[in-house]
């Protein structure tokens, strides 16, 4: 909880970086299916704007996502990590570093399914007047922000179960053919043959 | 060895911990889903819990003197208000809590075991963070609420982890199927 607290500042202070990479490229890819609709990452706020077509002036229509409600996950799953045991510290940094890869990943889609509810809230609105958000897109985003320390539990305990914490074995040594009248390399001082090498009827 | 080989060998080795982990992500959002959006159980069950949270927690904060009263979900105090809405139920926590049980392979009665006293327990711990949240908001207005966004929820779910590793540890590694 400590550590928690103590990577907090840091977390705020990389959110313009964050909103960066997650505004570019969520506007890189929503870009391709829907041009009326851009998204700007603007310090801690990734900005959606859309254009909706009116007959003489076409009008824009803007929103504001707080990048923190979509990613206060991520210093408590980088608390956790760093608390987890592992085999050695390049494992840690490595599980570190995939979990919160993953994290950073999953905020492109958020961004993606907020830039989808704008769009089709000014949609209803030129249709019906008013907009309803009432939808299982919202209830998904709202859910994947609201259980963002449950989501970085989950990436927690896939790290650990799939054994990111525990070292990379070694490469196994070659396998080295021995004489049958050499020493035993289990150490027991007979020949091969007499020994590990003993082979039954 | 190609790429996509690798892949699938990296699959078939960790089956296992992939199964946990759908089954986990799959019971998470079905509970969240039953508890949190749906109309009927929201308006039938949660909603009279959250009254009954508010009654809980005007009753534990009236010990110490301080003559709230309760609206529905809501606590009202001279010094500061409380409105218990969704994501105050600890619905998130028991969800995230019941997930795991069932992920895991172990017995029933292993898993009867860990309903029977984490749930009680996560719904103790989110009592006792209302009551805190309540006290925070007494004499750190300026911060509460960041305190209950980040700091309050967070340690819910901490808690409720550590519930998890705690019976996973102490019960349904005993009791794990083959």
């Amino acid at each position: 909880m400590i550590l928690y607290l103590a990577l907090l500042p840091l977390w705020w202070y990389s959110l313009p970086a964050l909103a960066t990479v997650a505004g570019v490229t969520g506007d890189w890819i929503y870009g391709l299916f829907d041009p009326r609709v851009s998204i700007n990452p603007d310090r801690r706020i990734v900005r959606v704007f859309v254009t909706a077509p009116a007959i003489n002036d076409p009008q824009t229509t803007s929103s504001g996502l707080r990048l923190d409600t979509v990613t206060y996950g991520l210093p408590m799953l980088a608390a956790l990590v760093l608390v987890t045991r592992a085999d050695s510290i390049l494992a840690k940094m490595r599980a570190l570093v995939v979990g919160l890869g993953v994290m950073v990943v999953l905020t492109v889609p958020a961004v993606l399914a907020w830039a989808k509810l704008t769009s089709l809230e000014v949609d209803e609105k030129l249709a019906f007047g008013s907009g309803d958000r009432s939808s299982l897109l919202f209830y998904a985003f709202h859910g994947y922000a609201f259980s963002q320390p449950v989501v970085a539990v989950a990436i927690w305990l896939a790290l650990m179960m799939l054994g990111l914490f525990k070292a990379k074995s070694r490469q196994k040594a070659p396998i080295v053919a021995v004489a049958r009248n050499a020493p035993c390399p289990c150490g027991s001082g007979r020949k091969y043959k007499r020994c590990c090498g003993l082979v039954s009827p | 060895m190609p790429t996509s080989q690798r892949v699938v060998n990296f699959i078939h080795a960790n089956r296992k911990a992939f199964r946990f982990l759908v089954v986990f992500a799959l019971t998470f959002a079905a509970c969240y889903f039953v508890f949190g959006i749906v109309p009927g159980v929201r308006l039938g069950l949660i909603q009279p819990y959250t009254h009954f949270l508010a009654s809980a927690v005007a009753a534990v904060i009236n010990v110490f003197g301080a003559g709230a009263t309760t609206i529905d979900s809501q606590v009202l105090s001279p010094r500061f208000s409380l409105s218990i809405a969704m994501g105050c139920d600890a619905v998130e926590a028991s969800s995230l809590f019941l997930a795991g049980v069932l992920a895991f392979p172990t017995s029933w009665r292993a898993r009867l075991i860990g309903f029977a006293f984490g749930i009680p327990l996560i719904h103790a711990i989110n009592l006792a963070r209302l009551v805190g949240l309540y006290y925070a908001g007494v004499y750190l207005p300026s911060v509460v609420e960041e305190l209950h966004v980040y700091v309050a929820q967070t340690i819910v779910i901490l808690l409720s982890t550590a519930i998890l590793i705690l019976w996973l540890d102490r019960f349904a590694v005993q009791h794990r199927q083959s």
